[in-house]
């Protein structure tokens, strides 16, 4: 991996500098509804222990930062093994700001593409998302950003149960705007808060339920969450996700944070869900 | 035996002057600059007029530094990334564009006065040169101590600054008078404002699952 990133590194201008940088996070999380179902019977909770590194090379191009990166990331969930999942792929971001000074506005760009194998493979797929943010410092503590992302799923397998409708339920694409917003209240402590607005495709899991027969684009059985469960594709929903959280910095690299996602998803025939994502990460960067 | 003489008559006529700066919770203040403004002459030249800031590690080091109105400072960058070194401060405004190395531009502070720098492309990255018509100035280590040495006799205002200083830096105004042999010390306890750079640790940026 790092004997190709080498080799892409040697592709860029032969003028510009370029250093290693290393990106990990190890998180424990808490999902209240894992199976992003809608009634109560059928919500699935579990813990996970998350970890994700990325090991890049970074370059200025035009003016900005950039860094390839290889990326790796997987999770392990305490009851729900079948979830459990490795991830390899690669990305590139870029960054510059737009003008000098600490308040100058910045611009930011990431493109990611990931290969994901899970214990059950009717998840397994590759992912791809790219990103665009305008974000502007305020203050030394004070920092805001708007962005735009499109994301897409391409599920490896067709797991077809039902005649005429398609087994890929996680093939899934979507784009969202968001809004994120920073304050520290020192060297150490950071809050951080983001609203986010996605509109397309989202995938849930369900015991056996005839509304969904009418309504899914896709249909699959789902293992991973016991033999009854199916997992079914909706098309046109929106999922409005709020998020906040504290940073405790370790030093200039590392931190632990803190994090609670909510999110609302609205989607055709009602079948409307919520979810809760608790985090609490050490995260390191150099 | 009388160019002996000659050239120990300067020192026997010098004295040290030593400062120590704490904050209000008894605490030893670095990077503090205690200046001795002599009343009796005009500022001499007598300083290096050739100095530099480093960039170590994504940190101007030292991060805060003295010198003398007219000195020519170098910013060696001996990271393996590009600084932006840049100043909007009206003692000195200049910007030294993406570079690694040494750029071979010197910045001359020609005017006195407090100039603060920071890294366009790291933001967190600030330090602070701090250009004195004087010569006689030193800055305080990690245990809030500085001296300034081979200061001729006579009577002085010794002031102090620091990025942090709460008050105007006049306030921390004191006279001395150095006699032939005489060293002095002083002492000043300081209020600081909170640090407000940017932080520089790391923030998670975890998105939702769908």
């Amino acid at each position: 991996m790092r004997t190709g990133l080498a080799l892409l590194a040697a592709t860029l201008p032969a003028a510009a500098a370029a250093h290693w940088t290393l990106d990990a996070d190890l998180a424990r999380n808490y999902d209240d509804n894992l199976s992003r179902a809608q009634r109560e019977s059928d919500i699935v909770r579990d813990h996970a222990l998350a970890l994700r590194g990325a090991l890049g090379r970074q370059f200025v191009v035009a003016g900005g930062d950039l860094v390839l990166r290889a990326e790796a990331r997987g999770a392990l969930y305490d009851d729900y093994s079948g979830l459990d999942h490795a991830a390899l792929g690669a990305g590139a971001a870029w960054r510059r700001k737009l003008g000098l000074g600490l308040t100058a506005p910045w611009l930011a760009a990431d493109a990611a593409f990931f290969g994901e194998d899970y214990s059950e493979p009717v998840r397994d797929g590759t992912r791809a998302a790219l990103a665009l943010e305008l974000g502007k410092r305020f203050s030394p503590a004070v920092e805001v950003s708007l962005g735009l992302a499109y994301d897409r799923r391409w599920q490896s397998e067709d797991f077809g149960t039902v005649p005429g409708i398609s087994g890929k339920p996680f093939s899934l694409r979507g784009r969202s705007l968001s809004v994120r917003g920073s304050y520290a209240f020192g060297e150490k402590l950071l809050a951080f808060g983001a609203f986010a607005e996605r509109s397309g495709d989202v995938a849930s899991s369900t015991r056996r339920n005839p509304q969904i027969f009418r309504e899914s684009a896709a249909i699959a059985n789902d293992p991973a969450f016991g033999p009854d469960y199916i997992a079914y594709k909706l098309t046109g929903a929106r999922t409005d996700s709020y998020t906040l959280g504290f940073s405790w910095a370790l030093g200039v690299n590392a931190s632990i944070d803190a994090a609670l996602t909510s999110e609302r998803t609205s989607a055709r025939g009602g079948l409307d869900y919520d979810a809760n994502l608790y985090s609490v990460s050490l995260v390191y960067r150099d | 035996m009388l160019a002996a003489v000659l050239a120990l008559a300067p020192l026997a006529q010098s004295a040290d002057l030593r400062a120590t700066v704490r904050d209000d919770q008894g605490r030893a203040v670095a990077d503090a600059v205690v200046v001795a403004v002599p009343h009796d002459a005009a500022p001499q030249a007598g300083r290096s007029r050739a100095e530099q800031v480093e960039q170590i590690d994504l940190e101007f080091v030292p991060h805060v530094k003295a010198i003398q109105t007219g000195t020519a400072v170098s910013f060696p960058n001996r990271d393996d990334v590009r600084h932006h070194v840049y100043s909007f401060s009206p003692a000195k405004r200049f910007e030294l564009p993406l570079y690694v190395g040494t750029p071979a531009q010197r910045v001359v502070f020609d005017q006195p006065g407090v100039v603060a720098i920071g890294c366009n492309i790291h933001d967190w990255m600030v330090g602070y040169l701090y250009v004195s018509p004087s010569p006689h100035f030193a800055t305080t280590g990690a245990q809030g101590t500085a001296r300034i040495a081979g200061l001729p006799a006579g009577r002085y205002t010794v002031h102090v600054w620091h990025p942090r200083l709460a008050a105007a830096e006049e306030t921390t105004r004191r006279p001395v008078e150095l006699g032939a042999e005489g060293n002095a010390a002083l002492e000043w306890v300081v209020a600081l404002k909170p640090e407000t750079r940017v932080r520089r640790a790391p923030v998670s940026r975890r998105g939702g699952r769908y």
